[in-house]
């Protein structure tokens, strides 16, 4: 019949035009990758003078450091967790995947009796926790795909002042706890957790000047604390001093800490961010890649049915004449 | 031998915002302006908001960076900085 010809060539139309339209989202998202990456790379020489610095102050400091960043704090029971997804879906399952790591580490946390303040960037998280009625402290919306330093410093602001609020103020956690894509490569991203706060300085993260071995040398006007600290160590151990050239601090080593390791925090922010970024334009560019190819599919397969019916018309329409004719001979 | 120089980078989350060869830097400290010569010590410096200035080698206009904050290392001749933000004031190449 006429009609199902008609209905099929009304999808097939519509299809060719969602098909465009998936075709540009994945060039846009291939585009947007590149600069993504080059935004990952740009940002890596400061990240790495950043660690590096902090590497050398706290070898400076030495011993034992207490500083309010590096402890753990045990008296406060809740924990912090920084959720990274998208703001737009159209990208595969990248938003569910984060959200499925993210509620799986919660459910852990919360089986240790911890409780946990979620802190979340992108819309679609913050869309799945409303319609949960998960609690959401904080959340940033509209640029996950294309994160800036600004958001970074605001986000890091945030958490760093609730790590450092008081134990019994409402928003004060003990920890920090983040969730992002981690990306590896343009065909692999997996959802990562990362402990942030407190901070640990690593030996091999930098150079063998995080190690926090003892330079009693430095800085004799450093702020009393310092002083202690690095005389504590000076009767255990002597002989390390030669490890770092001895650098001089303004104000102070601890002083120097105190300012890096807040930034230190929010370029690791940043960096989960831009690899979120990263990871989340090449699901999308995935996705959409997946969706062309079955637009296309479906394309043929009701160009197929389309031609199908009206072949099927056509048989239709030269039986009627043929057997209209055959009834008129027959009656003659 | 070469002549005593300092090599300036300057970046901030960006990237490079300029980098070259120097002989005079200063900028502005927590504890009140610096000023760095060639052979100067090893130093790790907090900086605040204000303005860098370099004095470029071979002698030029001096090339002045305003940054938001940030910090400074300075080791064997090397002098770099990282700024929170930083821009380079007009007038500069």
């Amino acid at each position: 019949m006429a009609g199902s010809q008609r209905v099929y060539r009304a999808r097939v139309k519509s299809t060719q035009s969602l098909k465009k339209i998936f075709r540009a989202m994945e060039l846009i998202a291939a585009s947007r990758i590149g600069r993504a990456r080059a935004a990952a790379a740009r940002q890596r020489p400061y990240a790495a003078a950043l660690t590096r610095a902090v590497g050398l102050a706290a070898a400076h400091v030495g011993g034992e450091i207490r500083h309010p960043l590096l402890v753990e704090r045990a008296n406060v029971k809740r924990v912090a967790l920084l959720v990274l997804a998208a703001d737009r879906g159209m990208a595969g399952a990248y938003t569910a995947n984060v959200l499925r790591e993210a509620e799986a580490h919660a459910a852990e946390l919360a089986e240790d009796g911890f409780e946990v303040d979620r802190y979340v960037v992108g819309r679609r998280a913050l869309g799945y926790y409303d319609f949960r009625g998960v609690p959401v402290k904080r959340s940033w919306l509209g640029s996950s795909d294309s994160p800036t330093f600004p958001l970074a410093k605001d986000i890091a602001t945030t958490l760093l002042a609730a790590f450092t609020a008081p134990a019994s103020a409402p928003s004060a956690v003990g920890q920090l706890h983040v969730v992002y894509t981690h990306f590896r490569n343009m065909v692999s991203q997996a959802p990562r957790m990362v402990r942030m706060l407190p901070l640990e300085l690593v030996a091999d993260e930098a150079d063998p000047a995080a190690d926090p071995a003892a330079d009693p040398a430095a800085d004799p006007a450093a702020d009393p604390e310092a002083v202690t600290v690095v005389r504590e160590r000076a009767t255990g151990q002597t002989a390390k001093a030669e490890v770092f050239p001895l650098y001089s601090f303004e104000p102070s080593p601890l002083g120097v800490l105190d300012a890096l390791l807040p930034r230190y925090v929010r370029s690791r922010i940043l960096d989960f961010l831009l690899q979120a970024a990263a990871s989340e334009l090449a699901n999308r560019q995935r996705a959409m890649h997946t969706a062309t190819d079955n637009a296309e599919e479906l394309v043929r397969k009701y160009t197929r049915l389309a031609n199908q019916a009206r072949q099927a018309d056509i048989t239709q329409e030269i039986s009627e004449i043929v057997s209209g004719a055959d009834a008129l001979a027959a009656g003659r | 031998m070469a002549a005593l120089e300092l090599r300036v980078e300057i970046a901030d989350w960006q990237g490079e915002v300029w980098s070259g060869q120097a002989s005079f830097f200063t900028a502005p400290s927590v504890e009140g302006p610096i000023g760095i010569y060639p052979r100067h010590e090893p130093l790790l410096a907090i900086l605040r908001a204000g303005e860098v200035k370099v004095a470029p080698s071979p002698p030029g206009p001096d090339v002045k960076v305003r940054v938001t904050g940030g910090f400074l290392s300075v080791d064997s001749d090397i002098v770099t900085v990282i700024a929170d933000e930083a821009e380079l004031a007009a007038s500069v190449k």
